[in-house]
């Protein structure tokens, strides 16, 4: 490998594990708001990149020019959605969100289903659904960084795993939600130019976009077709729409990614996070597409499609460029992977291990734990990864789809509609969960051509209301809450009252002691 | 345009240009929100 790339590399690791120092500086392992939010103090950019580098996993260096390399223009169903996903998910529950949040004192976005949906068994079975689907979705994204790192290096396996994972734990570790969120920003801002500087190159090298497909059109006419290869998937809707789902509104049921709300420094921030989550979108999204179906043409013979960008970079880029688009996929993986680690460490701790083990710890000692967990859950998905078991990604095919099947209609309904109760969202959550997980592992897609995303969310958004609707007058929604989004829904900041971390007069733990205390 | 059938060219131009106008309506439905310049707390 060329001592330049390696160069780059090396720069864009220490680089990473500079942001982590500073978070640690600023505070970020000091408090559990710190570590978990960053003190509920990121601003609109950092909110948006953080966001969309999240949501952009290695899959769109690997996955998305793997599709267009082998289906053409059928990718873009898959990017179309993509463009929009951010700013659906901030206009729907950004500001709001935001606010609950914070008025509820929740801290992650499982304790804050808790706080909506009073129950226990909203906590319990949420958490234990996102520990096990997120913890699947973090080895497979080590898994990714270890090739990616192999690819880009020619180390060995085992040492390119050892030292991705090194890196993400030690600044995740030393700082937090803030050096998650602050890499994250610098691994989007690398991931775009690496994108921008190989889809220009590409370009160049075909005679533009104009002549490259007229010359696709030549080779096969239907890879220019919204229906893929062959017209492998044509009038297939159900499949379709599934697509368009996932990558649109799917992501508001992402505990990892919803949490972006909740540390906005200011609700009304999510106005400018959404522009520039569009913005980011509208260049980044379809390039990994385009460059596939592209590669085609550059490389005609090639035995692996999903190294299609990956050969691309190396055949048309000279090496100091190659190292920015190697760091670019190394980001790529790196945003995600340390975003999922933190937030399945944080649920672990917070919503089970201090919810139904130990309770009672102090603030401090409660960070410590989490870190320890963070680093235990770390270090088990790197022995984990070392193996590369085989089943691991046929789980996260449909993790994404399980996740924003189960959460979407909870975390939606938790600030728009004052008639969603525990028992509707304790219901839509398990039937969101159970038919989206079904749908594929029964083979059901294939059999009715209906993506299990919009199965399991068109069932669990009917089983929302129709429960909480039926279970009205026994489970009503309490006061407490309904003030509490009354609140929200109010365009003014937070009242001095509400706006330090917990209201204790608000929150149901709090009622909960009140009444307690009262002589009977 | 850009020799793409014209459903792709929905697909590939159309669906942006939506996002596009989502946002621009979302930032036309919020354009009364306060406190854009102040922390959202009370001072």
């Amino acid at each position: 490998m060329n001592s330049t790339v390696l160069l780059f590399l090396a720069l864009y690791f220490l680089a990473m594990l500079a942001v982590g120092i500073v978070a640690m500086r600023r505070g970020g392992s000091s408090s559990m708001e710190g570590y978990y939010l960053s003190g509920r103090n990121v601003g609109p950019l950092v909110t948006a990149m953080t966001m969309q580098s999240t949501s952009m996993s290695g899959y769109m260096f690997l996955g998305a020019g793997s599709l267009g390399y082998t289906q053409g223009y059928y990718g873009f169903w898959y990017a179309a959605g993509d463009i929009g996903g951010g700013v659906v998910n901030l206009s729907v529950l950004g500001r709001r969100m935001r606010k609950l949040s914070q008025i509820m004192g929740a801290l992650t976005s499982i304790e804050y289903l808790e706080k909506r949906y009073p129950s226990k068994w909203v906590r319990l079975i949420s958490a234990v659904l996102s520990v096990f689907l997120l913890g699947a979705y973090v080895l497979a994204q080590f898994i990714a960084g270890g090739k990616g790192l192999e690819m880009v290096t020619g180390l060995p396996y085992e040492a390119s795993l050892l030292i991705a994972v090194a890196v993400i734990l030690a600044y995740t570790l030393m700082g937090g939600y803030g050096a998650v969120a602050y890499t994250d920003l610098l691994q989007s801002l690398v991931m775009l130019v690496g994108i921008v500087w190989i889809l220009f190159a590409t370009l160049q090298e075909v005679g533009g976009l104009t002549a490259a497909n007229e010359a696709l059109a030549a080779l096969d006419p239907t890879l220019l077709s919204v229906w893929g290869r062959d017209l492998a998937y044509e009038g297939q809707w159900g499949i379709v729409l599934g697509a368009l789902l996932i990558f649109s509104i799917g992501y508001m049921g992402w505990p990892h990614v919803v949490t972006r709300h909740m540390a906005m420094r200011n609700p009304f921030h999510a106005r400018r996070a959404g522009v520039y989550s569009t913005l980011w979108n509208l260049v980044f999204v379809s390039a990994p597409y385009i460059l596939g179906t592209l590669a085609i043409l550059v490389l005609p013979d090639l035995d692996d499609p999903e190294q299609a960008i990956f050969a691309l970079a190396q055949n048309l880029l000279p090496a100091a460029v190659v190292g920015i688009v190697m760091a670019a996929i190394m980001a790529a993986i790196m945003s995600t992977a340390d975003s999922i680690l933190l937030q399945t460490g944080s649920i672990a701790a917070r919503d089970l291990y201090e919810r139904f083990i130990n309770p009672r710890m102090e603030e401090k000692q409660m960070v410590r734990v989490s870190q320890l967990i963070v680093l235990l859950l770390g270090m088990a998905c790197a022995v984990i990864a070392l193996f590369e078991p085989p089943a691991v990604f046929s789980i996260v095919v449909f993790t994404t789809s399980v996740l924003g099947s189960a959460f979407l209609p909870a975390y939606v309904a938790a600030v728009w509609w004052k008639k969603a109760n525990t028992p509707g969202a304790l219901a839509s959550i398990i039937v969101g969960a159970v038919v989206a997980f079904l749908w594929k592992y029964l083979g059901l897609e294939a059999a009715t051509e209906i993506h299990p995303m919009l199965a399991g969310l068109v069932l669990s958004s009917v089983t929302m209301v129709a429960v909480s609707l039926a279970t009205q007058r026994q489970y009503p929604v309490p006061e407490h809450i309904l003030r509490a989004m009354e609140e929200t829904e109010e365009l003014r900041p937070l009242p001095r009252s509400l706006a330090s971390r917990q209201s204790f007069e608000m929150a149901h733990e709090a009622l909960t002691l009140k009444s307690a205390e009262r002589p009977t | 345009m850009f020799g793409l059938p014209a459903s792709t060219t929905w697909l590939v131009i159309g669906v942006p240009v939506f996002w596009i106008l989502y946002t621009l309506g979302f930032l036309w439905v919020t354009r009364g929100w306060p406190g854009l310049k102040q922390s959202g707390r009370e001072e």
